[in-house]
C-alpha cells in the first residue's frame, strides 16, 4: 500500500513538471510528446485512484488519438507556413 | 541567454511542485472549508445495493458493473444527451469538410517491415480486447465508449505504420463510416423505444429507456441469456455505442490525416 501511495506521489509530481514543459516548449512536436507523457501520468493516477472505467477510455484517446490528431495538424500548419513564405518571396 | 534559461526551468518546476503540495496540504487540513464526508452518501448506497439485486426485482438492473448501470439504466437520459454531443461534433466536422472526395494517391512507403509486422499483431489483439471490453461492459470495468475508442486505435496505427491509402483500399471510405454510424444511432433509438412498442402490443404501461420491470409495468428486457447475465438493454446499448464511437473516431482520424493535396483540391 505504501509503495502504491509513493508511486502516486511521484507520478503526480512528474505530471506537474511535464505540464509546465509542455506549455513552455517552443517546438510543437516536442510539446505534443510532453502532452502524451502527461496523459500517461494521468492514466496511472486514475488507476491508483480506483477509476478503471475512466482509465479504459482515457488511455486510447489521450495517449494515441489526441497526439496523432495534433501531430497531423502541426504538419499541416508547417506546410501552410512554407507555402505562405514561398508566395511572399 | 540559453544557459540562464536552462538553469531557470527546473527552478520554476520546483516552485510549481512546492505550491501544489502546499495547496493540497491546506485543502486536506480543511483550510478552504468543509471537505465532503468520508462515508458513502444515501444515493450512492441505494445504487450500490440495487445494481445487482435479484431479491428486489423492481429496482435492480442486473448489472454487476454499477458504473454501466448508472450510465445506461438509472441515468439513461444523461447518456443520450452525451451521445448527442459527439453526434453534433461529427456532423459539424462533416459539414466543414463536405465535398471532399478522397482518392488513394498510390501506396505510401510506410515504416520498416519490423514495425509493420508488429502492427499486424497489435491490431489482432486490439480487436479482441476492445470487443471483450464492450461486450463485458455490464460485468467488468469498461463499456461501449471505452471499447470503441480502443478499436479506433487500429486506424491510427495503420495510418502511421502503413499509409492512409491502405485504409481507402480496404473499402473503408468516409461515406461508409457515416452510413454505419447513422444506422447504429437509429438502432440505439429503436432499442430505447422498444419497451413502449411492447407495451402497446401487450396493452400495458411502459417507459422510454426502460430496462427491467417496474412496480407499475411488467415490460422487461432479457435479464439473462443462456444462464449468462445480460443486464437487459445495457448489453445492447454497449454494443451499439461501441459501433457508434469507433466509427466516429475513425472518421475524425481519417479526416485529420488526409493529405493537404486532397484538402486543397476542394475549390477546383
Amino acid at each position: 500500500m505504501l509503495i502504491v501511495a509513493l508511486a502516486a506521489v511521484i507520478v503526480s509530481l512528474t505530471s506537474i513538471v511535464v505540464a509546465y514543459m509542455a506549455v513552455m516548449e517552443k517546438r510543437l512536436v516536442h510539446s505534443i510528446i510532453y502532452l502524451s507523457t502527461l496523459s500517461v501520468c494521468y492514466s496511472i493516477l486514475y488507476y491508483v485512484l480506483m477509476a478503471p472505467d475512466v482509465v479504459l477510455a482515457y488511455i486510447p484517446i489521450s495517449t494515441t488519438i489526441l497526439p496523432l490528431l495534433l501531430l497531423s495538424v502541426a504538419a499541416k500548419i508547417k506546410e501552410g507556413e512554407k507555402r505562405c513564405e514561398r508566395k511572399e518571396a | 541567454m540559453k544557459e540562464r534559461k536552462l538553469r531557470r526551468t527546473p527552478l520554476i518546476a520546483t516552485a510549481l511542485i512546492v505550491i501544489t503540495v502546499a495547496l493540497s496540504i491546506v485543502i486536506v487540513e480543511g483550510g478552504f472549508g468543509v471537505l465532503p464526508p468520508n462515508q458513502i452518501r444515501e444515493l450512492g448506497r441505494t445504487i450500490l445495493i440495487n445494481t445487482y439485486n435479484p431479491w428486489n426485482t423492481t429496482l435492480t438492473s442486473y448489472s454487476l458493473n454499477s458504473v454501466s448501470a448508472i450510465i445506461w439504466d438509472y441515468r439513461g437520459i444523461d447518456t443520450l444527451i452525451e451521445t448527442t454531443v459527439l453526434f453534433a461534433s461529427v456532423v459539424g466536422l462533416s459539414i466543414i469538410f463536405q465535398g471532399i472526395k478522397p482518392k488513394p494517391l498510390g501506396a505510401g512507403k510506410g515504416m520498416s517491415i519490423i514495425a509493420k509486422t508488429t502492427v499486424k499483431l497489435v491490431i489482432l489483439l486490439t480487436v479482441a480486447a476492445s470487443l471483450s471490453i464492450a461486450v463485458h461492459g455490464h460485468i467488468t470495468p469498461g463499456g461501449g465508449f471505452q471499447g470503441g475508442s480502443i478499436l479506433a486505435i487500429i486506424a491510427s496505427l495503420t495510418i502511421v505504420a502503413y499509409s492512409i491509402g491502405v485504409i481507402f483500399r480496404s473499402g473503408v471510405s468516409l461515406d461508409v463510416l457515416l452510413k454505419i454510424r447513422y444506422l447504429a444511432l437509429l438502432t440505439l433509438l429503436l432499442t430505447a423505444i422498444t419497451p413502449i412498442v411492447l407495451g402497446l402490443v401487450l396493452n400495458t404501461r411502459a417507459y422510454v429507456l426502460q430496462n427491467m420491470a417496474k412496480e407499475d409495468s411488467v415490460v422487461s428486457m432479457p435479464a439473462t441469456f443462456l444462464n449468462t447475465p445480460l443486464a437487459g438493454s445495457i448489453f445492447f446499448f454497449n454494443l451499439i455505442e461501441y459501433i457508434v464511437v469507433s466509427t466516429s473516431i475513425v472518421f475524425i482520424i481519417v479526416l485529420f490525416t488526409l493529405s493537404s493535396k486532397i484538402l486543397g483540391s476542394k475549390g477546383e
